[in-house]
């Protein structure tokens, strides 16, 4: 008896002592269920698969250690069992991250392992989406499964290396503070076969704070590492930068901002012993107008080279062009099929994670103006943008106008002209919430017949949802897309240099997706949502898609 | 500090310069543009006189730039000369022409008709101009014509003919590779490789002090018809100095049916005799003697050993020859 008295009290103090350590361990985690039924129809076709059938269940259990106060070690491991994996069939285990963080001498931080990466939109920046201007909240849950899946935040790139933080207070009125930021990951894994070097991501940036604003260089750096194989070819890319943000001493009303830099990519051919290299440089000047609270406006300068080239600010987040499993082929002749939106938020379409030194297709009807967003070579001109404006705290509204231009023509001295055109708007009246966004791109170029361009699009978001009660609400949102015209789309040689024009042409092209769900809030993290989904493409072959979707999420 | 930024800001805007060119990429004009000529295709003489120093060239203009080819052909000698290029007009910088032709033939005093043809991706134009010549080429520098048969055989040059069936070891007239006569070598000799030879006495004292690898041996030899010429007939060709020392070089096989320049550096001729100082000496060539030869058909023995060819009974050996010269630092130009 009185060792089963000393054991319960040793158990409660470990327990107690525990408890005070919940600090040095914790554990999170997230449960989704993911189960999507498509059928497919197409006229005329009789060879197509017209049902799928699939979806999964996972299991991510995130463990945070900390063995001293200034390291910490997180981790995230995951049990994915696909849809039908019966008796573990189909189960698969990972670990989702790891990264190792800490403080040397309460003044360096350092970080290893799992990186998000972010810099300004011209040296490390994941560009958003291109075919989303305001999404329904029924459109934004599965867009989150995205970028949960692919370590989308923000505008950030997940990369794996390290990185470390360290700053300076200068004591001086005029100049507060240095702060420094390094990096180094790994982009690319070597392969010997294929004679592919290891690639490495490196760079930093430097942050002067003023009493009249910050001064920050930034530098990023994609190159090859030496005799990691039998080297043919090295590529080394670095692009530096200073950006700057101004209070203007005159008006108080109105701040500079600035970003201009330059790049420099080197292909270095062992075999022939030649280098080529490329350079070039941007800038982009802001005016900052904040008139109260409410009101704030951005006009913008820009003018990025055609030369220029920055793989971490010009890979694309989603490939436009490329395919999907599900119904991969249209019609008796097993062409295949266009992707649409559908595709872009439920389907395994392509998505890049790693940097290339080649400028990624894309795809003109989603984004001609700007395909690599401000980072697109050879653009100049002027943006306007309306930030968050709000109305009695329910109407917010936004927009952007961009007017631009190529700075040098494209397989002929006239220059495209570009418009495009972003408005939001978001509204929440009792247990009503919408929220709607447009976006209107045109394309123009003069010239004889077989250089004369003439291309527009159009993307519509809308959303609807009623709070039925506290933790029941219906959801309805749309997605509508036209592009209508022609273009001609360059094809690169391995220097991204234009060889010849490949013509692509959108007659009326429509797409638009309708889904109307039920989302159910069984605890602020638990919620369960189910929609049914039309989506018609009308295009050089139309077709339609319904889905039914029923997604689970559990966070711990 | 207020000025500072405004200097800063002005700096940083006029700092920077590109420069571009015309535009990115291929012309659009040239991949998708419609292909027309603006300027037909002419002569920039109506005769070439190509001892004058004055530019030779054809002029034409079109629409974009594409792949071209101009070709010369000489009405009488069959000659011909090809200029080809990317671009969308001739002119002298693409089309300069000093008289000299692709191969042997060599250009006469003729008429020539000379045809551009152009093509894209979906259209061909073919358009054609006249000129004459009025004076060939002359012989580029340093070159030492040895036997163009046009006068008769050089002095002193010694003839071999084997016994043998319709055996034809003469000068000729008619279709030369450069004036209006050749020297014929062929016949059928079913017992022995060798048909026969002509050695040439030269004096090359002129070469003394040029290297074997820039000393250039050119020839212009032509065979038969396939089916009608033994596969395997060839030339053998030797150089004889004065120390005694013979120099090879075997052109194997002659399997073609018009006349083609042969250029050989002295360098490549191989001893086959007695080495003597076993070297080279461009100065000291005394003879030479070009053989023709082909594997006998048989029957019986083959005189100087070596085994039969069945598969060339009834075929006529024809290994013709012309313009044999010694020319330094480059090969011979038709």
């Amino acid at each position: 008896m009185r060792i089963i008295v000393i054991c319960f009290f040793t158990l409660a103090s470990i327990s107690l002592v525990a408890q005070e350590r919940l600090k040095k361990v914790e554990f999170y985690g997230t449960a989704k269920t993911n189960v999507l039924h498509q059928s497919y129809d197409v006229e005329g076709d009789t060879s197509a698969i017209t049902q799928a059938n699939y979806g999964h269940s996972l299991i991510d259990l995130g463990i945070v250690l900390r063995p001293s106060a200034s390291t910490e070690v997180a981790t995230e491991l995951r049990i994915r069992n696909e849809l039908g994996g019966f008796w573990g069939g189909a189960v698969s285990y990972g670990i989702r991250r790891l990264t190792l963080k800490g403080v040397v001498n309460d003044a360096i931080r350092y970080k290893i392992g799992d990186l998000d990466l972010e810099m300004t939109p011209y040296t490390l920046y994941n560009n958003s989406y291109q075919d989303v201007v305001n999404e329904a909240t029924v459109f934004q849950m599965a867009r989150e499964l995205i970028d949960y899946e692919y370590y989308f935040t923000g505008n950030a790139w997940r990369q794996q290396g390290i990185q470390s933080d360290f700053g300076f207070d200068l004591n001086n009125e005029t100049f507060k503070a240095l702060d420094f930021t390094l990096f180094s990951v790994r982009n690319r894994v070597s392969d010997a076969n294929s004679v592919t070097p290891e690639r490495l991501f490196t760079g930093g940036q430097m942050a002067l704070t003023s009493s009249y604003g910050s001064l920050t260089y930034h530098s990023a750096n994609l190159h090859d590492l030496k005799n990691t194989v039998n080297d043919v070819n090295l590529y080394y890319n670095s692009v530096n930068s200073l950006s700057a943000s101004i209070q203007l001493p005159d008006v108080p009303n109105f701040s500079l901002d600035y970003e201009g830099g330059t790049s420099k990519a080197n292909y270095d051919n062992l075999l022939a012993n030649e280098q080529t290299v490329i350079k070039d440089y941007y800038w982009n000047v802001g005016l900052f107008y904040k008139a109260n609270d409410h009101l704030k406006f951005r006009v913008n300068a820009i003018n990025t080279g055609p030369q220029f080239r920055s793989p971490a600010a010009q890979t694309v987040r989603l490939g436009y062009s490329s395919s999907s499993n599900v119904f991969p082929t249209i019609g008796n002749d097993f062409m295949v099929r266009k992707m649409g939106l559908l595709d872009y938020l439920y389907n395994d379409v392509m998505y890049n994670r790693t940097f290339d030194n080649k400028l990624d297709a894309y795809n003109p009807a989603f984004s001609n103006a700007l395909p690599y967003g401000l980072a697109t070579p050879n653009r100049k001109g002027i943006s306007i943008s309306l930030d968050e404006y709000s109305i009695d705290d329910k109407l917010t509204l936004s927009s952007d106008l961009h007017f631009l231009s190529e700075i040098i023509g494209s397989g002929t001295t006239n220059l495209k002209s570009f418009v495009k055109a972003v408005a939001k708007a978001n509204y929440h009246y009792k247990k009503w919430s919408v929220n709607a966004g447009l976006t209107h791109e045109s394309t123009a170029r003069d010239g004889a017949s077989y250089e004369a361009i003439d291309l527009s699009s159009m993307l519509i978001d809308f959303g609807l949802d009623y709070n039925i009660s506290g933790n029941i609400s219906l959801l309805f949102g749309a997605k509508h897309h036209t592009a209508n015209g022609n273009e001609l789309m360059a094809i690169y040689d391995q220097y991204n240099n234009p060889l010849v024009f490949e013509p692509v042409s959108f007659n009326d092209n429509v797409q638009s997706i309708y889904s109307f769900g039920c989302l159910v809030q069984f605890s602020e993290r638990s919620t369960l949502t189910a929609s049914a989904s039309t989506f018609s493409q009308i295009d050089e072959r139309d077709y339609s898609l319904n889905q039914f979707q029923i997604l689970y999420r559990l966070n711990f | 500090m207020r000025n500072i930024i405004y200097i800063a800001i002005t700096v940083i805007f006029l700092s920077c310069e590109r420069d571009n060119a015309d535009f990115l990429g291929g012309s659009l004009n040239d991949q998708f543009g419609i292909l027309s000529v603006s300027d037909s295709l002419t002569a920039s003489a109506s005769s070439f006189n190509f001892t004058s120093n004055t530019p030779r060239f054809f002029e034409a203009k079109w629409s974009k730039n594409l792949n071209w080819q101009l070709d010369i052909v000489g009405a009488q000698s069959g000659a011909s000369k090809t200029f080809s290029g990317f671009s969308s007009k001739l002119d002298a910088d693409n089309t300069s022409w000093n008289g000299s032709a692709n191969d042997f033939p060599s250009f006469l005093t003729e008429n020539c008709v000379a045809t551009l043809v152009l093509t894209d991706n979906d259209t061909t134009i073919s358009m054609t101009a006249s000129v004459t010549i009025s004076d060939t080429k002359p012989f580029q520098d340093n070159l030492k014509l040895v036997a163009d048969f046009e006068e008769g055989m050089p002095v002193n040059t010694i003839e071999f003919v084997q016994q043998g069936e319709a055996m034809t070891f003469d000068i000729e007239s008619g279709q030369a590779a450069n004036g209006l006569s050749y020297y014929a070598m062929g016949g059928i000799v079913n017992w022995d490789y060798y048909l026969g030879s002509i050695k040439v006495p030269v004096e090359t004292e002129e070469y003394a002090t040029v290297s074997p690898l820039l000393l250039y041996f050119n020839i212009a030899i032509i065979g038969g018809v396939a089916g009608e010429i033994p596969d395997n007939q060839f030339i053998k060709i030797y150089m004889r100095e004065d120390d005694g020392e013979r120099y090879s070089y075997e052109v194997n096989p002659v399997n073609w049916d018009s006349w083609k320049l042969i250029s050989i550096p002295y360098s490549e001729f191989v001893l086959e005799s007695d080495a003597a100082n076993n070297t080279k000496d461009p100065g000291t060539i005394n003879q030479i003697e070009i053989m023709s030869l082909s594997c006998p058909s048989g029957p019986g023995t083959i005189i100087g050993g070596g085994t039969a060819c069945p598969e060339n009974m009834g075929l006529q050996v024809k290994t013709n020859i012309d313009f044999i010269a010694f020319s330094t630092n480059e090969s011979y130009q038709p």
